[in-house]
């Protein structure tokens, strides 16, 4: 997820404009939700090993009860998840997603007019409809059209019984063995926002602190919220494309999110399309918190118009992480490893060697999945929340899958507990974690496995 | 390669108690070990979920009531007595100082504003964001130079901080650097060509009298921002209404202001034009009463502004009066709190008497000496030319129209100092390109123009009847 600059922290554009202007106020704030990509997972499907399910979600803490304007993906933005099949940091399959908003009925700004009990269901007002197209190598293939975005669950008169009704039906069986689906879901990330906004602390941790404070359970500041998921199931023998000359069953995985370039001038040509131009990519993410923690707060623009190809830019902020050295400063107990921290390289930019480290890897950042290690349980609540480090070779960083507690195993990496370096992998080292080790709603155990999203009617 | 050999390996799949943490150490202050690039990196990690839309912070100080803004100001404060090494209370508090300042007209809260941003420099001098967040504040006042002198300290930093970008286009306009205000622009554009960067792009196009360029910009700008609060949509779309307007589209402006009061009921800026609209439409009972209505919700000094123009067209002289000591009370108070309106008020003293045509001549002169743009050419030539110095005035009218204007008003002053100084010919063709354009600019002009019209041979408007 793109923290840009200020954003977040200030509030930067929302200043009042002063009284009587003879100038143009126009809005200056620069955030765009609805191409700020939170979180990207990539796993070998729990219930079905001969496939890997690609997640991306978009816009950030949805309000379930946003209406009658709930949230919805840009018609004006390119979505994409992309898959390099053969290491070299460049995109050999991708998935694009377009969208497009309808209103049915142009009359009345209600959302539905009645209760929604399919997505064909005439009192749904506004449709958002998408295409998908798989690109190879520059090559387009579509795969589906006027599919449609499962709508927003408005509460129990609007939307009864959600997901039998709506969301499941928003589920596609598309050619080649594809599924996907898209639609607002409950946001699976879990974290405590709360504390780690408040000079990083973890609640569990609280006495450890620089300032202490009794320990307390972590609280999930994410629960109840939503998101927009983008979610696509692809045989693994896809992905490969079956070429058997790729060395390895290992792929990496990452979105990007674009915007139209505009040029300030248009040479007076007002009959020009609405939306043309070439595409800019405004936002990208891979592993969690690479974006967000340590791409500095001033390379973040950057870092979102980068491509993995061009890393190498970026690899002094992955050797000598800054987060790695706050952690001894708010946690006096606590040493870690002296940088370079090569460990650390190979969880965010190669893969780990002899797990999800490609043949000929080009460093950079992106999830790295090795599709030949098949799920350990069917079920993706009883995985481990600790990935590799609680035993589970099929969990993140060997890919990332939902139950992943990304947060906590970021964080004990980070402070060097892992069998990278042994002599850190100690208390307290291997007991950091903000004390929130769940989502608050649990993981479907079928196609797209994020959960529903909260009702509007249902949110506090 | 199937498995891990060394990770993982013996280590227990259940999840040690979460409670569990090493033994309590000995209490430190953070801020005898924290250094400043730490802190950077703080910040960074505390950020990192709490992005613009939907973050906790800028949902509270999105709202406008004065109670919530207040309240977010109190609990700042008391975060900033809790944590007085957090960079970022201090920074949201010089923020929030300045949103209350303007809220409650109290020029000692620009003080405290800029205290809190002491504070933030002293603990990490320069920040970026303290920086960036100053500009604002000062953009805000309409202090562009200080705004712009600013963003180049933040974009040395990071060459393509759009929220720095967004401010310093800003800046460039009002400071007539438009060349550079394109320069800048193109780079935002590239990096977030979104809602506040596309808005941009239509008001450079526009002020380069590309007028469908313009509403076309605008409508991927709403597109862009369709997502956005209800408060900002209404203020997007509130400009192409006001360009339809200003292009003569009197129904297609009716109709978008109607669609912002959807959006955002009650919306002043939208009752505003819908007032304008009605004049249009030959209803000038209907729009005073509405903007005296709107007024008795709001001291919102654009609808005062508007009504003191309909009362000189309507002839209502004594109404008139007070209207327009309430329009330079609003002003005066916001220069009182550093606000820079010499700008604003000198074009509205010089149509409405608020001084003599000397003092207001003076006004416009530092105005311009500030803002050297279009807009400040063209304030300065106009009072000028009020104070009968036409003949001074022209070349600063001809610098108003540098970049091709399309604004009726401007064409209609640009009409009045040409025809004084002897220039009928160019006066009538200034003239025409103002009706053309809209008929219904400043309607406080409209009885000079007619008889400027009479004067020069020039037909009047149909829609004037």
């Amino acid at each position: 997820l793109a923290v840009g600059g200020l954003a977040g922290v200030l509030t930067i554009g929302l200043l009042a404009p002063i009284g009587a202007s003879s100038h143009r106020e126009a809005p200056a704030i620069t955030e765009d939700p609805v191409a700020d990509n939170t979180d990207v997972y990539a796993f070998v499907s729990p219930d079905d090993p001969d496939s890997v399910t690609l997640v991306a979600n978009w816009i950030p803490l949805e309000e379930p009860a946003g209406g009658p304007n709930f949230h919805r993906f840009g018609d004006d933005v390119l979505y994409e998840i992309n898959v390099d099949s053969n290491a070299d940091a460049v995109a050999d399959l991708t998935y694009e997603f377009r969208f497009k908003t309808q209103i049915r009925n142009p009359d009345t700004f209600l959302y539905n007019t009645g209760p929604v009990t399919a997505l064909d269901d005439p009192d749904l007002n506004l449709v958002q409809t998408y295409s998908i197209t798989k690109v190879i190598d520059g090559q387009r293939h579509p795969l589906g059209e006027n599919l449609v975005v499962a709508p927003a669950n408005v509460g129990p008169r609007s939307t009864p019984d959600y997901d039998r009704n709506l969301g499941s039906k928003a589920v596609y069986d598309l050619p080649h063995g594809h599924r996907v689906f898209a639609g607002p879901r409950d946001d699976p990330f879990f974290v405590d926002l709360g504390s780690v906004f408040d000079l990083a602390g973890l609640r569990p941790l609280n006495a450890a602190h620089a300032l202490p404070l009794p320990a307390e359970d972590g609280v999930d500041n994410v629960a109840g919220y939503n998101t927009h998921t983008i979610a696509v199931q692809v045989p693994i023998s896809v992905l490969k494309r079956g070429d058997a000359s790729l060395p390895d069953p290992i792929i990496g995985v990452w979105s990007s999110t674009y915007r139209r370039q505009t040029r300030v001038f248009a040479g007076g040509d007002g009959s020009q399309l609405l939306h043309k131009g070439p595409w800019v990519q405004v936002s990208r993410l891979g592993m969690p918190l690479v974006n967000e923690v340590v791409i500095p707060l001033g390379q973040k623009d950057r870092f979102n118009a980068s491509r993995p190809g061009d890393d190498g830019q970026f690899a002094a902020y992955v050797l000598d992480p800054e987060p790695a050295r706050l952690i001894p400063v708010l946690y006096p107990g606590v040493t870690v490893p002296p940088a370079p921290r090569n460990d650390i390289a190979a969880i965010f930019l190669t893969g780990i060697p002899d797990l999800n480290q490609p043949a000929n890897v080009v460093a950079s950042e992106m999830i790295r999945l090795n599709t030949a290690i098949k799920p350990t349980v069917s079920d993706p609540n009883q995985q481990n929340r600790l990935g590799l480090l609680g035993g589970d070779t099929d969990g993140f960083p060997n890919g990332r899958r939902l139950v992943d507690d990304v947060v906590d195993i970021e964080l004990r990496a980070l402070a060097g507990a892992t069998p990278f370096t042994p002599q850190f992998d100690v208390a307290p080292n291997n007991l950091l974690g903000d004390g929130v080790d769940g989502n608050d709603n649990p993981f479907l155990t079928h196609f797209p496995y994020v959960p529903s999203p909260t009702a509007g009617y249902d949110s506090e | 390669m199937t498995d891990a050999p060394t990770f993982g390996a013996g280590r227990p799949r259940a999840e040690v108690g979460g409670r569990a943490g090493p033994p309590p150490t000995r209490g430190t202050r953070a801020r005898d070990l924290v250094g400043p690039l730490l802190i950077v990196a703080l910040i960074a990690f505390a950020v990192w979920r709490f992005t613009d839309a939907g973050s906790t912070p800028r949902r509270a100080a999105a709202q406008s009531s004065p109670r919530s803004l207040a309240e977010e100001v109190a609990s700042l404060v008391s975060a900033s007595l809790d944590r007085p090494d957090d960079l970022t209370v201090w920074q949201r508090l010089g923020t929030a100082y300045a949103q209350l300042a303007h809220q409650h007209a109290d020029p000692t809260l620009y003080a405290k504003s800029a205290a809190a941003f002491d504070r933030a420099d002293a603990i990490v001098p320069d920040a970026p964001a303290t920086t960036v967040a100053r500009a604002e504040v000062q953009a805000v006042l309409h202090q562009f130079a200080e705004a712009h002198r600013l963003t180049s300290i933040a974009l040395g930093a990071n060459p393509i901080d759009a929220d720095a970008l967004v401010i310093r286009v800003d800046a460039e306009i009002e400071l007539g650097r438009y060349d550079d205000a394109a320069a800048t622009l193109q780079t935002l554009l590239d990096v977030k060509p979104g809602m506040a960067a596309l808005a941009r792009a239509s008001y450079l196009r526009e002020l380069h009298g590309d007028f469908e360029g313009a509403l076309l910009a605008l409508r991927q700008a709403e597109i862009a921002g369709a997502q956005a609060a209800p408060a900002v949509r209404a203020q997007t779309t509130r400009i192409r209404g006001d360009v339809l307007f200003n292009h003569g589209r009197t129904d297609d402006a009716a109709a978008v202001y109607e669609q912002i009061l959807d959006i955002e009921p009650g919306y002043a800026d939208a009752r505003i034009g819908l007032a304008r609209v009605a004049v249009a439409r030959g209803d000038v009972d209907g729009a005073i009463a509405s903007l005296e209505r709107l007024l008795t919700e709001v001291n919102d000094p654009h609808a005062w502004i508007a009504l003191a123009e309909l009362q000189v067209f309507a002839g209502r002289q004594d109404a008139h009066a007070a209207s327009v000591a309430k329009v330079r009370d609003l002003l005066l108070a916001e220069a009182a709190n550093g606000s820079s309106i010499d700008l604003e008020l000198a074009l509205f003293d010089a149509d409405h008497d608020g001084e003599p045509p000397p003092a207001v001549v003076e006004r416009a002169t530092r105005a311009y000496g500030v803002r050297p743009s279009v807009h400040g050419a063209d304030a300065l030539g106009w009072a000028l030319h009020r104070a009968d110095r036409s003949v001074e005035a022209v070349p600063y009218i001809e610098e108003a129209l540098r970049l091709g204007s399309v604004d009726a008003t401007m064409r209609y002053h640009a009409a009045a100092v040409f025809a004084a100084t002897g220039d009928r010919a160019r006066a009538a063709n200034e003239l025409d390109r103002a009706f053309t354009l809209n008929p219904w600019f400043n309607v406080a002009l409209h009885g000079e123009a007619l008889a400027l019209a009479a004067d020069l041979g020039v037909p009047v408007p149909d829609a004037w009847g």
